[in-house]
């Protein structure tokens, strides 16, 4: 651990201003109110609308030696474990908080995992190999299921979005 | 009782302002020294000193916000009873802390010079100030009050896979923040 520079962090953070300590003590999520909901719904379709009159071109052929990065993208929590990508399920899985992890996830990277022991949320998590393809990886004090996303070389689609695809697959969307 | 009144007590030395600080800021105080700690008699010992501190340090200093001012003083005493204690204890909490917390360090090769205390708090503050509100609320709930991802998860419906994949990406955009800036800490 890199102590010196995390102590700075830490106490760094300890001290900031008081408006941000005081508005984390508050754990209720406020209310969206019904004109801020329909609000935004129509901003929605405004926006698609003048998308749809002004742009001429929607959706953008990706060269097929070139697939941007774009890290904005929501990519779903997952794993590279033996070069098999696996995906969280959601579901958490009663074991042990003692149980020893199989491995540890070493690196990160911001999209799709493409190197072993990697995920796309952060380092230092233990992982164990679960039944029926499922790894289980531990956070905190639990242990939680992420589904196998690959068989046989073959990238499971189902659930993924088109940015997704394009990622796994730079020709997806130019022929 | 309000903020005011309690600091009055404690410059009138009345020994009710420990017990009115407990019966207000106890519960915050203990989870904060909990949540980083993680052992009980621990972040009681914790909590207790900081009573102390109060003690001795009002007055002369007369805190703006009470509870902010007590939730960095058990901060502070947590840390130092981990320093003191983490070769021998196993304090989770903390060590998960820093540990996540090492990703937001610039790269050696990006930075120019190195940031003061001070200074970094308040690059801290326009980055924080700069996020929507519910992501500022989960950086802080995660490295100020130290809850746990999973603590997070179940209070937002989601899977603690979620938070901690938002955590990282906004510990990697502090650590954008303070390359782009040219700081090494």
């Amino acid at each position: 651990m890199k102590e010196k520079e995390t102590s700075k962090l830490y106490n760094s953070i300890t001290n900031v201003d008081n408006r941000f300590i005081e508005e984390a003590q508050t754990k209720t999520r406020k209310r969206i109110s019904k004109w801020t909901k329909w609000g935004a719904v129509a901003a929605c379709f405004c926006l698609v609308v003048v998308a749809a009159l002004f742009i001429p071109n929607l959706t953008p052929t990706v060269p097929d030696d070139e697939v941007q990065s774009d890290t904005s993208i929501d990519y779903p929590a997952m794993i590279m474990v033996d070069n098999r990508l696996y995906k969280d399920c959601g579901k958490a899985l009663d074991l042990p908080v003692s149980t020893e992890p199989d491995g540890q996830i070493i690196t990160s990277c911001d999209t799709i995992p493409t190197e072993n022991n990697q995920s796309n949320f952060g380092i230092g998590y233990g992982y164990r190999y679960g039944e029926d393809n499922t790894i289980y990886v531990q956070f905190d004090d639990g242990w939680h299921i992420f589904v196998l996303n690959e068989t046989e070389n073959t990238v499971d689609t189902n659930g993924l979005t088109e940015q997704e695809l394009m990622k796994l697959d730079p020709g997806y969307n130019a022929g | 009782m309000e903020d005011l009144e309690i600091i009055g007590l404690f410059f009138k030395r009345d020994e009710a302002a420990i017990s009115e600080t407990a019966t207000k800021y106890g519960a915050f105080c203990r989870g904060v020294a909990l949540n980083v700690l993680s052992i009980s008699a621990d972040a009681d010992e914790c909590v207790n000193d900081t009573y102390l501190r109060a003690w001795n340090s009002i007055p002369p200093q007369k805190p703006d916000k009470l509870g902010a001012w007590l939730g960095r003083v058990v901060r502070n005493i947590a840390f130092d009873l981990w320093k003191k204690n983490h070769r021998q204890k196993r304090y989770a909490g903390m060590e998960e802390i820093l540990n996540e917390l090492e990703d937001c360090i610039p790269s050696p090769a990006a930075v120019e010079r190195q940031i003061e205390e001070q200074e970094l708090t308040e690059v801290i503050n326009i980055w924080l100030a700069s996020l929507p509100r519910n992501d500022r609320i989960l950086f802080m709930r995660r490295y100020w009050n130290g809850e746990t991802v999973n603590t997070l998860a179940e209070e937002s419906g989601t899977s603690p896979a979620n938070i901690a994949k938002k955590m990282y990406r906004l510990r990697q955009n502090l650590k954008s923040k303070l390359e782009r800036e040219g700081y090494s800490l």
